[in-house]
């Protein structure tokens, strides 16, 4: 399904992980993108960690992407102060927002489902009960287009990449050295909104022509940076080439393919594209 | 369908490395013999885990240490082509070599950032002959060494199983005791199984909410009984 607004169009797509397919364990993953305004479009993905101590990430991830959006729409009129973006708004309030939304949710659903103790490992019941949102932990990554502004979140693992119109790819957020061997920045943390990477780029030239999000399970599937990197410049390739549908329509196959070849971990991809280059094309 | 785009794909490295004591000790009661046979026996048994999980590619290695250390398999050779020559003892216990060695292996610049915790598997009888703690301390500098599975047996009785707790860190699994030539092939086994099949997840864990000091989440080992049975006098280290 294609999301547009006036200056931007998006697809976006989530897959379950072979591995999570073989043991009927439901996508720990989550993607969501809403047009909250004719200037203002939003994307979002998240990565529920899938261990066996957040047994509820699926859910997690879910209400992650979920608080991105609604936050946004609810915070729309205050993001621009005296004709300028308002840095206050899109940072720490704006992620402070969606943490506080996150744990009622949580919390919400751990009144409606309490969790059982007989399905927590012993192991786990010290940490679960002083910290119940890791049963519910996951990764967040935002790209909010607004205006002539690009702004981008990272809690956790996961890419953000940019493509110009020279088809040049690029990593507004660089990777976070801290996250090997499956580690990463998550929701369920103590205080999450200190972890989020925030980026604010002005592109009054419109040099940026494509951006692409993606959980962790897509980069994880090729063999080196360079491979996935060349996700970036395949796309734009075939977005001029063959027009935005085509990606919107493939999408799906693509990632599962990828995902089934490489990690085997729920993958979820989504992708940006700016609208008069379309035309262009 | 449009190729797919991106470039070559791969699956996610896993290295599962030997750490083996090779010291004149492991002679007596053919504990050497029985370490040998213990993992020759347990290629199998990798090899199908490893079939069960084709998301991982699991490379094997192996460090033996004596008087000093030297690696006994040091190319990062996949599962399905592994194979064990049997180790030889000679020397003395130098587990700080060794740990030092291990270090080297697990360098950032060594390691791929898309891989897997890796598993080591540390398997001595006796008392380290030198520093041991100076080079566990340097090994823990690593964070590829930190987050690795890091698992320890302990041979007979006359193993040094404080020092082999060490290894595993204060919240890490506990030392694994063998006292006789079938506890210890079940051991490896498990370790070649069950902890190999953990370490292959892609499951993610939240950095400062780890309870265990490890990111893998590696289940009770089986309590079993008729092994008890199956043991004669003569077979106890």
């Amino acid at each position: 399904m294609i999301i547009t607004n006036k200056n931007w169009r998006n697809t976006f797509e989530t897959v379950t992980g072979k591995s999570h397919v073989k043991i009927k364990m439901p996508n720990q993953d989550a993607a969501l993108s809403k047009t909250i305004s004719d200037e203002i479009l939003i994307t979002a993905v998240a990565d529920g960690h899938g261990s066996k101590r957040c047994f509820r990430s699926h859910l997690g991830a879910n209400y992650a992407v979920e608080s991105a959006v609604t936050i946004l729409e609810e915070i729309q009129d205050r993001l621009f102060k005296d004709g300028a973006l308002n840095l206050k708004a899109f940072g720490k309030f704006y992620t402070k927002q969606i943490v506080k939304l996150w744990r009622d949710k949580v919390d919400a659903d751990l009144k409606e489902h309490p969790l059982e103790e007989n399905i927590i490992e012993d192991n786990d019941k010290k940490s679960i009960k002083k910290n119940p949102y890791i049963v519910y932990g996951s990764t967040l990554l935002i790209v909010i287009l607004v205006k002539d502004f690009i702004v981008c979140y990272q809690l956790g693992d996961g890419d953000i990449l940019f493509i110009s119109k020279s088809k040049k790819v690029s990593k507004p957020i660089k990777r976070d050295e801290r996250h090997i061997a499956n580690d990463t920045s998550s929701l369920c943390l103590l205080k999450p909104e200190k972890e989020f990477k925030i980026k604010v780029f002005r592109d009054l030239k419109h040099v940026l022509k494509m951006i692409i999000i993606s959980t962790d399970g897509y980069s994880n599937s090729f063999s080196s940076e360079h491979d996935f990197m060349k996700v970036g410049s395949d796309l734009i390739e075939i977005a001029l080439e063959d027009g935005f549908e085509v990606i919107d329509e493939n999408l799906k196959e693509w990632i599962e393919e990828t995902s089934n070849l490489g990690s085997g971990d729920d993958t979820s991809v989504s992708v940006l594209m700016r609208i008069e280059e379309e035309s262009m094309a | 369908m449009k190729m797919r785009p991106g470039g070559e794909l791969a699956t996610r490295p896993l290295e599962f490395i030997w750490l083996a004591d090779c010291s004149i000790s492991m002679k007596t009661s053919g504990k050497i013999d029985a370490l040998n046979d213990a993992i020759r026996k347990s290629i199998p048994f990798m090899r199908e885990v490893a079939y069960e999980n084709p998301n991982a590619q699991v490379y094997v290695r192996a460090i033996k240490f004596s008087s000093g250390a030297a690696w006994h398999i040091e190319s990062r050779t996949p599962v399905e082509s592994f194979e064990w020559s049997d180790l030889v003892v000679d020397g003395v216990t130098d587990l700080g070599a060794a740990l030092l060695m291990l270090k080297e292996a697990l360098k950032v610049s060594e390691m791929s950032e898309r891989a897997l915790p890796p598993v080591v598997v540390l398997i001595s009888d006796g008392q380290p002959t030198d520093d041991y703690k100076t080079a566990l301390a340097s090994l823990m500098e690593e964070p590829w060494a930190v987050k690795a599975v890091k698992i320890a047996i302990a041979i007979g009785k006359s193993a040094n199983k404080r020092i082999l707790k060490e290894f595993c860190g204060d919240n890490g699994i506990d030392v694994l005791s063998a006292d006789n030539a079938e506890t210890l092939v079940e051991y490896i086994k498990w370790v070649s199984t069950v902890v190999l099949q953990a370490a292959s997840s892609p499951a993610s864990q939240a950095e400062q909410a780890n309870t265990m000091g490890i990111n893998v989440s590696i289940p009770v080992i089986d309590d079993d009984d008729d092994l008890l049975e199956t043991i004669s006098v003569e077979d106890v280290w």
